[in-house]
């Protein structure tokens, strides 16, 4: 590699040119700095230009850079980069290194090296089920597109180093220079950071951990990160032989195996094996209905179920927050997240502001509720509603003035954990609260929703399936998605009414659905295009 | 505040003759600056000149105050421009920077100087942005040249050119007693490189021995009868000097071995079309000239620099007697000598006036020459169809043929319009790579990333989460929001449909006033304290009290002018100039009713006091001054006094915020009322839930917003704090040995 660019710079005019993608704050400008001062250090005359543009603001920026040979050469500088003409092209962030090589700079025998970690731009991060630019999908892009291709994610490293974010760049800094693609000696890449004085020491550090990045890649991609190991340290359930039964009678596949495990994990830990059964009961019903149909026996409707019915079963409760808030993996979660070490005196705050409903639905109110009587007719809309109309959302203004209490609470500290412990004490008598009642007439609306559909179509009763996973969130979040989720309703029944078909009513489903999930202001955004589409049939 | 210098970049300064230096364009143009005897400095931050405004500031202690220099911070534009008639009374050099929309800031007063005419050197280096990556219109500065009679440079993305350029200007600006234009593009001014350098000249009289006697005469004073007569000394005096100056001393650069075709390029456009003319064979490099010319950079004699084939002899301008500390001008590196090129090729660094007599004498002979020129309008173009048409010239100018008129013209787009021009047709004979070389599929979502408020920046909270809260609370209050410019301009991305459009710095409140009394719509003003004091005081605040427009503004005091990098502005906390002025005290002398001021992370604070500020519409604009400072500017200072705290032992509080992933729902509301760079999102742990769940990342700076966002905004609990203490005390680390030992913490 270096013979080759060697050779090239017998050429007196034709420089080495370099390319650096990133973002704002990531430090692109020191990157770049710190190749100029090494190209110096090695013996070459470095000319450059950044293009920082809103660097301190997340915006995309651009440094590019020309070695030459002979200081008499650099007057031959090119201020913009050139097409197909970049020969290493470093990138601090995936996305800004895509651009990059969209945009075509990357010479035929060009060389990638990059990191892969992602900053989201805001429209990345605001859909619910966000998709996003990732490393599988464009590391194979980038490897066809260069002719050699070194990129890991830099952030993930400093984090197996032991090292904050910002030592990523120079990290990368450290694998550009082992990797030989510059024909400088490590040596001249080191005093470059010596040379600058920014935290010396520190980006030294991370520097020579860089350096043995072919050590430590294997490492990287098996380094889990320490929220999954928080949820895989949540205690197994232990089932009676009943429950195991059942269960393995309704394991038909890998995939809803896997996910009533799951959720009996999940549900054990929220109340108990019980309560488990309950659940395994509900899935039973849909199980039997479902056996059968669909195209090719795959159960799709039963596994949504199984899926999203856990997850409403277990909704978020005082009781259930506190439970969470106080476990002993959580404290060692954050203690690791945020490299705090082991002896260091450390202390956590939380941020609670519970409204008047979420503290009275810890009140008992009647007994527990028979699965089987609430139906979706008899559903308590949450507002009156004229018939034939869609239910309308909660009032955002009404909902900000409703009174909650705002509380900061020191969990880390002894009477922080009592206080929220004592909650715990409340686990028994949930069953019994306002909150189940009404958490499980929407379930049953739900349930007894999915059922009906499945009989009339499995496309439709994927969708209704599906729905259910709209209601989610607490006190105003969850007021707002369960009122949406009975306008979906009220929307597909109009639909039917107005005798449109099914294959189309399911397709504006879908619409509404994916409007709902396009972010934080999705309900609105699908309120008012079931408003729109309902209007258009019925006028 | 914030260095944009390290020390050993800013110690260069000291260098002299002879020493090479590397430095990036600002740096280049100060160390010029230097060199040139400079006696006053100023201006006004704007990209990409605000790195010259930090070299000034940075370089104000250790050498330009040793040296006498003065050096200001001036307000605005119009304030720096204005400076510069010290120039017009003292034979005394000065220098200003301010970016290109500047300069309609600074025109009045500009005008008045040019009118007058200087006697000492007057630049001012614009920074020309015509690419508009860091302006909000697209704009050049060349119309202003033409208006003023200024003289425009030009130079090269060659650090040699431009220090050497820089020392040319003061010349000629003494030459023809106009001030000069010096533009300095964005590729420019952050260009990096060597250059060669001279020794330092201290001007006569500094702060350390001030100028005894202003030379104040009347006819210098702009007023009839004096006005006509310097117009007719500008144009039938001034500029003649100008032309002849700019001929002697080659500032416009001829190669011309002979050939019917022939291009004219400007400034950094030398080397644009240098690298095309390589990649189409068109030039060639002789590299033993190259090396060979190395030994004579240092001695070259003047007269073989003029690299037109025959100067001609222009009448010495008769000058004021100045004292000339002028260095020797002196050739520039001689590199080009090592140049052959195929085709003739015109480089222009003077813009305005041109010289009629290198033009003639460059289409003489030839049939075709093509102008690459940027942008609109193009004057070069015009005056140059205008001089062939004087001389009585028979070929063909072409330029929007072969090159777009509009946008930044780069080297792939110059190389296509050369080939193009050289093989008359429209045919490009691609020279490289133009498309990947596997083609990249084009449903990969390389989505737009918009700027967006710094991590922590006590911006964000009033103008996004307030403004939004605010507006949920009250469905009923319609409002547009006008936005002046500022870092809080990026409200524009998400406050999309409620925001009018800008109208330049300072004015945007004047510019909703006829709507504040003709439309239902109510005007809720942004500005921060720079602007405040740049403009918006007299132009929109002083605009609003007078007729009792019914706004709400909120002035953003983060101490420090921001967006161009940190530089102080008059409400800075830090340095000399502190306290000078004050913002509440201001508004309350000028009659304001209603004045608050507010923590802004204290975001339900500010959603009360904007729900209050609203039911006042009778007493006319209602002021809210949300106080904190520039988060980034904090940060840095606080990390380093931390880590200066921590190695002597002491008791240091470090926090972050986090996200519970098993607590977070995943419903994004977080994000929608505080967009932080620092929150993102990430698969949720649960294998039951598939959407993607909110998590902080370690830049988070524990600003608080997120708890006082899940308070006011009434969001889930899974926001925490942590923190950790860094040499704890006994009993801290007691307490601590009993939590753990209690509840496992």
């Amino acid at each position: 590699m270096m013979d080759r660019v060697v050779k090239e710079m017998k050429s007196l005019t034709t420089p080495i040119t370099v390319l650096v993608a990133a973002v704002g704050g990531q430090g692109g400008q020191l990157f770049s700095q710190w190749l100029f001062d090494a190209a110096r250090e090695a013996g070459f005359c470095p000319t450059g230009v950044g293009l920082p543009g809103l660097s301190q603001r997340e915006g995309a920026t651009v440094y590019y850079l020309e070695f030459f040979a002979e200081p008499e050469a650099t007057f031959l500088f090119s201020p913009f980069p050139e097409k197909g003409r970049v020969q290493i092209l470093v990138g601090l962030e995936l996305l800004e290194l895509l651009r990059a090589v969209r945009d075509g700079y990357l010479a035929e025998d060009g060389i990638i090296i990059g990191s892969t970690h992602r900053v989201l731009t805001t429209d990345e991060k605001l859909p619910i089920s966000g998709k996003f630019v990732t490393a599988e999908q464009v590391l194979p892009i980038l490897q066809k597109q260069a002719k050699e291709c070194i990129a890991f994610d830099a952030v993930q490293a400093a984090a197996l180093a032991g090292l904050s974010e910002r030592a990523a760049n120079a990290i990368l800094f450290g694998a550009l220079a082992s990797s030989g693609v510059l024909p400088f000696p490590i040596e001249a890449f080191r005093k470059a950071i010596e040379h600058y004085g920014v935290a010396v020491s520190f980006n030294l550090r991370a520097f020579e951990f860089g350096l043995r990045y072919r050590d430590w890649l294997p490492q990287l991609r098996n380094f889990d990160d320490f929220a999954t190991q928080e949820w895989e340290s949540l205690p197994e359930p232990r089932l009676p032989a009943q429950l195991l039964r059942k269960l393995e009678a309704l394991s038909a596949d890998d995939e809803l195996t896997s996910i009533l495990h799951q959720a009996a994990k999940w549900l054990c830990h929220y109340q108990d094996a019980r309560y488990f059964g309950r659940y395994l009961e509900c899935v039973e019903m849909v199980y039997e209905r479902d056996e059968g149909r669909g195209t090719r026996d795959e159960l799709l409707v039963t596994k949504e179920v199984a899926r999203i019915l856990a997850m409403r079963m277990a909704y978020e409760d005082a009781i259930r927050v506190a439970q969470l808030k106080t476990q002993r993996q959580r404290f060692e979660r954050i203690r690791k997240e945020h490299q705090i070490g082991k002896e260091t005196v450390y202390k956590v705050v939380d941020f609670f502001s519970p409204d008047w409903d979420e503290l009275t639905g810890l009140l008992p109110f009647g007994r527990t509720m028979d699965t089987q009587k609430v139906t979706w007719d008899k559903g308590q809309g949450s507002q009156e509603t004229k018939k034939d109309e869609l239910p309308k959302l909660p009032s955002q203004s009404e909902e900000f003035k409703r009174a909650a209490l705002q509380m900061k609470i020191e969990t880390s500290s002894l009477m922080g954990y009592l206080l929220l412990n004592v909650l715990q004490l409340l686990k028994p008598l949930r069953p019994y609260s306002h909150r189940f009642k009404k958490e499980w007439a929407a379930i049953n609306e739900w349930l007894e929703a999915v059922k009906r559909a499945i009989d009339k179509d499995y496309d439709l009763a994927f969708l209704v399936a599906r729905s259910g996973e709209l209601v989610r969130g607490y006190g105003r979040t969850r007021r707002k998605t369960l009122a949406l989720w009975r306008t979906f309703m009220a929307f597909l029944k109009a639909l039917e009414k107005q005798g449109v078909k099914v294959s189309e009513v399911v397709d504006l489903g879908e619409q509404f659905l994916a409007l709902a999930m396009s972010g934080p202001e999705g309900a609105e955004k699908a309120w008012k295009f079931a408003k729109e589409k309902s209007d258009e049939m019925s006028g | 505040m914030g260095r944009t210098y390290p020390v050993h970049e800013i110690e260069q300064l000291k260098k002299g003759e002879g020493e090479v230096i590397w430095a990036d364009g600002c740096l280049a143009i100060l160390k010029a600056l230097l060199e040139s005897g400079v006696a006053y400095l100023g201006g006004y931050p704007g990209a990409p000149v605000s790195n010259l405004t930090d070299a000034f500031l940075d370089a104000e202690e250790r050498i330009l105050k040793p040296m006498g220099i003065f050096v200001a911070n001036n307000v605005n534009e119009a304030a720096a421009a204005a400076m510069l008639r010290f120039s017009v009374n003292a034979p005394l050099r000065g220098a200003v920077a301010w970016k290109v929309v500047g300069t309609n800031v600074a025109a009045d007063a500009f005008a008045h100087v040019c009118s007058s005419g200087v006697q000492g050197g007057a630049v001012i280096f614009v920074g020309e942005d015509y690419a508009a990556s860091s302006t909000l219109v697209v704009q050049k500065t060349l119309p202003y040249g033409y208006n003023f009679g200024a003289p425009v440079l030009d130079p090269k993305a060659d650090l040699n050119h431009v220090a050497q350029l820089t020392r040319l200007a003061f010349e000629l600006s003494e030459t023809c007693r106009m001030p000069v234009l010096f533009l300095v593009r964005t590729r420019v001014g952050n260009m990096k490189g060597w250059l060669k350098v001279k020794d330092n000249l201290q001007p006569k009289f500094n702060l350390h021995h001030r100028l005894p006697e202003l030379q104040l005469e009347p006819d210098r004073f702009p007023i009839p009868p004096f006005t006509q007569k310097q117009e007719q000394e500008k144009w039938h005096q001034r500029i003649p000097f100008a032309k002849s100056f700019i001929h002697q001393n080659g500032i416009n650069e001829r190669y011309d071995n002979g050939g019917r075709k022939g291009i004219i390029v400007h400034g950094l456009l030398f080397n644009v079309a240098l690298r095309a003319l390589m990649r189409l064979g068109e030039v060639e490099v002789r590299q033993r000239d190259l090396v060979a010319t190395h030994a004579q950079i240092a001695n070259a004699p003047k007269d073989a620099i003029s690299l037109l084939q025959h100067p001609v002899p222009a009448p010495q301008p008769p000058i004021r007697d100045l004292q000339s500390q002028v260095p020797d001008f002196q050739s520039p590196v001689p590199n080009t000598q090592s140049l052959s090129f195929g085709i003739p090729l015109l480089s222009l660094h003077a813009l305005f006036p041109l010289v009629e007599d290198e033009l003639a004498e460059f289409l003489e002979g030839k049939d075709e020459v093509l102008i690459v020129e940027e942008g609109e309008p193009a004057l070069i173009e015009r005056e140059i169809r205008a001089i062939a048409q004087q001389i009585g010239w028979n070929g063909q100018i072409v330029r929007s043929e072969f090159l777009p008129t509009t946008g930044e013209l780069t080297t792939d787009i110059v190389t296509e319009g050369i080939s193009k021009f050289l093989s008359n047709s429209n045919v490009f004979v691609s020279v490289s790579r133009p498309v990947p070389r596997v083609p990249l599929d084009e449903r990969l979502p390389v989505v737009p990333r918009f700027p967006n408020f710094c991590t922590g920046c006590p911006e964000r909270p009033a103008v996004l989460t307030a403004l939004k809260i605010f507006r949920e609370l009250c469905p009923e209050a319609r409002f547009e929001v006008v936005l002046d410019i500022g870092c809080y301009i990026m409200g524009i991305y998400y406050l999309r449909d409620l925001v009018s459009p800008v109208t330049g710095m300072g004015t945007c409140l004047a510019s909703s006033l006829a709507s504040s009394f003709l439309s239902q719509e109510r005007t809720i003003y942004i500005v921060g304290d720079g602007t405040f004091w740049a403009q918006a005081l007299t132009t929109s605040i002083s605009n609003a009290l007078y007729h009792k427009q019914d706004c709400i503004v909120l002035i953003l005091e983060n101490f420090w002018t921001a967006m161009t990098g940190h530089q102080p502005n008059p409400s800075t906390q830090i340095g000399e100039h502190a306290g000078n002025l004050d913002i509440e005290g201001t508004l309350k002398g000028m009659g304001a009713k209603w004045v608050k001021v507010v923590n802004p992370y204290e975001v339900g604070e500010v959603v009360k006091l904007l729900e209050e500020a609203w039911q006042l519409s009778e007493i006319g604009p209602r002021f809210l001054i949300v106080r904190g400072e520039c988060m980034l500017e904090r940060s840095r200072r606080e990390r380093k006094e931390r880590e200066q705290l921590r190695v002597v032992g002491k008791r240091v509080i470090e926090a972050h915020f986090g996200v519970d992933p098993l607590i977070c729902v995943g419903d994004h509301s977080c994000l929608h009322y505080n967009n932080c760079p620092s929150l993102s999102v990430r698969p949720s742990p649960n294998p039951l839930k598939r959407d993607m769940i909110v998590k902080a990342e370690q830049t988070c700076v524990a600003c608080g917003l997120c708890g006082s966002v899940a308070h006011a905004a009434k969001l889930c609990p899974s926001f925490y704090r942590v923190e950790w203490v860094q040499n704890p005390s006994f009993w801290e680390r007691l307490k601590f040995k009993l939590r753990r030992w209690l509840i496992g913490i």
